[in-house]
């Protein structure tokens, strides 16, 4: 897989594995522990209120609370209080049939509960204003009985002071004995009515009324608080809390299921997040060693590329003659190649009697141009073994048709400038060829002559017949003959050539001088000039004039050089 | 090569703290388990501080401005009513006692209501509205007059229409309520204008705060008279009453000698059918009671001590005597207040 599918793949599984942890993080907060707390709040505040109203309630009956008003107070606070534990609860755990049933009975319980209490109220004023009545009512009926009989019976007023008793004893007590004395003293002074006076009766029944009062009301007061006062509001409030507890228990253990899972999870991101850096890391080093590798690849490559540099080199080197001599001359020569082969050429060759001197350049460089020189050697020592009395003109024609031909088989678009010069045996140079101009210092004049070139360059048409001119030259003692390529000429500083005036300026300070130091003096001068192309420079100095005899020795004042 | 093994590092090191990070939020839920919001007891229910059974007014809870003046313009409006010529205030009279001084008010096409109307003044007090305690609250109570034939004879489309025809009611409404004009609303305006409706400063109540110079002796001993006769029973708390429910007639069948007995008696039974509450009612306040004649949910007392005579007669089986009588009226008359509601002019 490449690596760009497999960092897809890896942001898609991080993708996945954090909207996984968003996932779990989500569902482990699914139990509100705030709105839990609030819940718990407001069933203990339920709680409080119902047992608030129970307090009341009893204090209402014995006399400690004499007014309702915290009563009612408590029960509204209450019936607020139910409606809030249902949004409570419900906003913690929902909205269940069975929590909406245990909160319907709650609400039942306290909605009959508030009826007691109002039943309560009601017959508890009654029965307290009976009770703190009937001692009046006593004196009272006391008091008009004994005016309107206008004496005091001692009995009767026994019998008015038992009911009293009987009655405050009975709503004291309320047990079934002290109910059955309440009831044998109301019968009893109700046997006693008929003695009475119409004055005393009504006060006399008001009386034996509240008696009956107390008798009826204390039992029903006494159950409306046993009833208020029970825990049947807060036993569906345990309900109620108890149903909530075990739902939001579920929830937060779920919650928490949640929560660990996350741990795990995350703990194995954290895990996957280092693999994956480990990976990243050995992914990395695997580049660089790929890179490494490539590197060296191309290093090989490009010496391979080179070689071929080499190998034009090594033609260029192969065909330059080693020792280029000539009959009762100094011979000094040099080819100082530029950077890339630049195609210089040039040969001396023996041949009978007569020596030929030959220089050329052939267009472009490197291996091709490589070739085209070696075709040229071999075409030139061809002909001139065959023929070397052979015209220079007639040589380069010949030589001429058999390069161009080559070159189109080559398949390159080159072409090369070429001068050759023989030496007669008497010492006459003829020459042909459009390579660069001749330069010769004279001894006599100590002067440079300059010998125009012209011609035609070889490979540009198949038949040159009748291109090329021979011309002729001769030197004497101490002349110098001076052939040199482009490079020379263009070689350049700062922004100048060095030029044919370079070279004539060196050449007019040749006087007494070998070729060799020439030489020298010629590439002194070109010294921190930039070479273009390769510069080739050969001198031939004339040492003796007369016939040029070839001896079996060396020749005299052989200066090689390269 | 170096500079981008740097910069993997450090992704690395990013992931790595980011999935630190995450389990370490996970972990964070455990704190706020234990984090309890407990309310602080925001519900305290009244306790008596005083021994005495009666206690002063309580003073107007704070509501805001604007719904006061609005619930206010609203008690005034006729057009809430069916023929456009009752309004909330014309059986209940903020001048004259919160009531209308009729034994049954004069509703909408000239029908007459059932029972009397009680006072307006602390009804925001009571426990229950209405005398048969229909209505929780005073808001619930907005509705019975309003679709009761024989009072306002409307209904709330009807009234809204009309409110909502006229563009200051909307703007009013649309500044005091988030939802704007609508039937809640309505019944919350007026009703927050109700709560301001308390009558505080009455002679009882600066004598119960202290001033023993505020009452005079016939009303000194009139307070006497009053609790040990027994009427302090059920007329007790705040507001003298209109916290409990009781029935007409304890010591004594005052229906069967009245007579004539109609459903609108049946008090507290037409609510619950409960054959107990059968000619039970809400107690009513006692504060302002000078001004609010004929008494009785029937209308019938035209002066308060035919009133008195008759509550003797009937829930404490007592015969007053003249100066017994005379006492409680001049405590009862200590426990009018200002008449509160009359001061502002109504807005048109």
């Amino acid at each position: 897989m490449t690596s760009t599918r497999w960092f897809a793949l890896i942001a898609a599984l991080f993708l996945l594995a954090f909207a996984g942890s968003g996932f779990l993080y989500a569902r482990s907060q699914s139990a509100d522990y705030d709105a839990h707390a609030r819940a718990i709040a407001a069933i203990g505040r339920a709680r409080h209120l119902d047992r608030l109203l129970s307090e009341q309630v009893l204090e209402a009956r014995f006399g400690l609370l004499n007014q309702y008003d915290p009563i009612t107070s408590t029960e509204l606070d209450l019936f607020d209080e139910a409606r809030e534990l249902r949004a409570r609860l419900v906003e913690v755990v929902g909205q269940t049939p069975e929590l909406d049933r245990a909160l319907a009975e709650f609400d039942r319980a306290v909605e009959e509960r508030r009826s007691v209490v109002e039943r309560f109220k009601g017959e508890n004023s009654i029965l307290k204003n009976s009770l703190r009545y009937l001692p009046t009512a006593a004196d009272e009926s006391s008091a008009g009985i004994a005016a309107s009989a206008g004496k005091h019976d001692a009995e009767l007023a026994r019998d008015l002071n038992g009911l009293v008793r009987a009655a405050l004893v009975y709503n004291l007590i309320g047990d079934r004995s002290t109910r059955e004395v309440l009831e044998h003293a109301v019968e009893k002074l109700t046997a006693r009515k008929t003695e009475l006076g119409a004055d005393a009766a009504p006060q006399f029944e008001l009386l034996l009324a509240h008696a009956r009062v107390i008798g009826e009301r204390q039992p029903s007061v006494d159950a409306l608080v046993k009833q208020a006062s029970s825990d049947a509001v807060a036993g569906r409030l345990l309900a109620v809390e108890n149903l909530y507890d075990a739902r939001f228990s579920r929830a937060a253990a779920s919650a928490d299921r949640y929560r660990q899972i996350l741990y795990v999870w995350s703990l194995c991101l954290v895990i996957a997040v280092a693999i994956t850096g480990v990976l990243l890391l050995r992914m990395y080093a695997g580049l660089e060693r790929r890179v490494a590798e490539r590197t060296a690849e191309l290093g090989r490559a490009l010496d391979a590329l080179w070689g071929e540099m080499k190998l034009a080199r090594k033609i260029q080197e192969a065909l330059v003659p080693a020792q280029p001599a000539l009959t009762g001359c100094e011979v000094a020569a040099s080819m100082k190649p530029a950077d890339e082969v630049g195609g210089d050429y040039y040969d001396v060759i023996r041949s009978d009697d007569h020596e030929w001197i030959l220089i050329g350049d052939v267009s472009g460089h490197g291996v091709p141009a490589g070739l085209i020189m070696m075709m040229c050697q071999t075409a030139v020592r061809t002909a001139l073994e065959r023929d070397p009395k052979m015209t220079p003109d007639r040589l380069l024609v010949l030589v001429n048709s058999v390069l161009t031909q080559n070159i189109r088989q080559l398949g390159e678009d080159k072409y090369m400038t070429i001068s050759a010069l023989r030496r007669d045996p008497d010492g006459t140079i003829c020459f042909a060829g459009a390579h660069q101009d001749i330069f010769v210092y004279r001894a006599d004049t100590d002067d440079v002559e300059t010998f125009e070139t012209s011609g035609l360059w070889l490979g540009i048409k198949p038949n040159a017949e009748g291109s090329f001119t021979t011309r002729d030259l001769r030197l004497g003692t101490g002349d110098v003959l001076v052939l040199h390529t482009d490079g020379v000429t263009e070689a350049m500083r700062d922004g100048a050539l060095f030029d044919c005036d370079g070279m004539r300026r060196v050449l007019k300070a040749a006087k007494g001088k070998s070729a060799r130091q020439i030489l020298d003096g010629v590439l002194g001068a070109l010294e921190g000039f930039e070479l273009k192309d390769d510069a080739t420079l050969l001198i031939v100095r004339q040492v003796e004039t007369g016939a040029a005899r070839r001896t079996a020795a060396e020749p005299a004042g052989v200066a090689l050089g390269r | 090569m170096l500079k981008h093994t740097t910069g993997i590092r450090a992704w690395l090191a990013l992931g790595a703290a980011s999935a630190v990070a995450l389990a370490g939020l996970a972990g964070c839920s455990e704190e706020n388990a234990q984090k309890a919001a407990a309310q602080q007891g925001q519900r305290r229910t009244a306790r008596a501080a005083t021994r005495e059974p009666l206690l002063p007014l309580p003073e107007v809870q704070k509501l805001d401005a604007k719904r006061v003046a609005l619930g206010r313009r609203l008690f005034h409006e006729p057009r809430l009513s069916g023929d456009g010529k009752v309004a909330c205030s014309s059986c209940h009279d903020l001048a004259n006692g919160g009531d209308d001084g009729r034994p049954r008010p004069l509703g909408a096409h000239g029908k007459t209501g059932l029972v009397n109307a009680p006072t307006v003044y602390n009804a925001a007090l009571n426990f229950v509205q209405f005398w048969d305690g229909r209505a929780a609250t005073l808001e619930d109570q907005v509705n019975g007059p309003l679709n009761n034939p024989l009072e306002m004879a409307s209904s709330w489309p009807n009234a809204l229409g009309k409110l909502k025809a006229d563009a200051s009611y909307v703007k009013d409404f649309d500044e005091c309520f988030a939802d704007g004009l609508n039937e809640a609303n309505v019944r919350v305006a007026i009703a927050d204008f109700e709560r301001t409706l308390i009558t505080r400063g009455s002679a009882f109540d600066r004598f119960l705060e202290g001033d023993q110079n505020a009452l005079d002796a016939a009303a000194r001993s009139g307070y006497e008279t009053f609790k040990s006769v027994g009427c302090i029973a059920c007329h007790q708390g705040s507001n003298v009453g209109g916290n409990m429910f009781q029935r007409f007639g304890v010591l004594g069948d005052y229906f069967k000698d009245r007579g004539n007995v109609v459903e609108a008696d049946y008090g507290r039974y037409n609510v619950t059918k409960n054959e107990s509450d059968r000619f039970v009612f809400r107690v009513p306040s006692l504060r302002n009671v000078e001004h609010t004649a004929p008494y009785f949910h029937d209308g019938s007392a035209a002066t308060l001590e035919q009133a008195v005579q008759v509550m003797a007669r009937y829930q404490l089986g007592r015969k007053l005597g003249d100066e017994q009588v005379h006492g409680i009226l001049a405590f009862l008359r200590s426990l009018s207040g200002p008449m509160v509601g009359a001061a502002a002019e109504p807005k048109p």
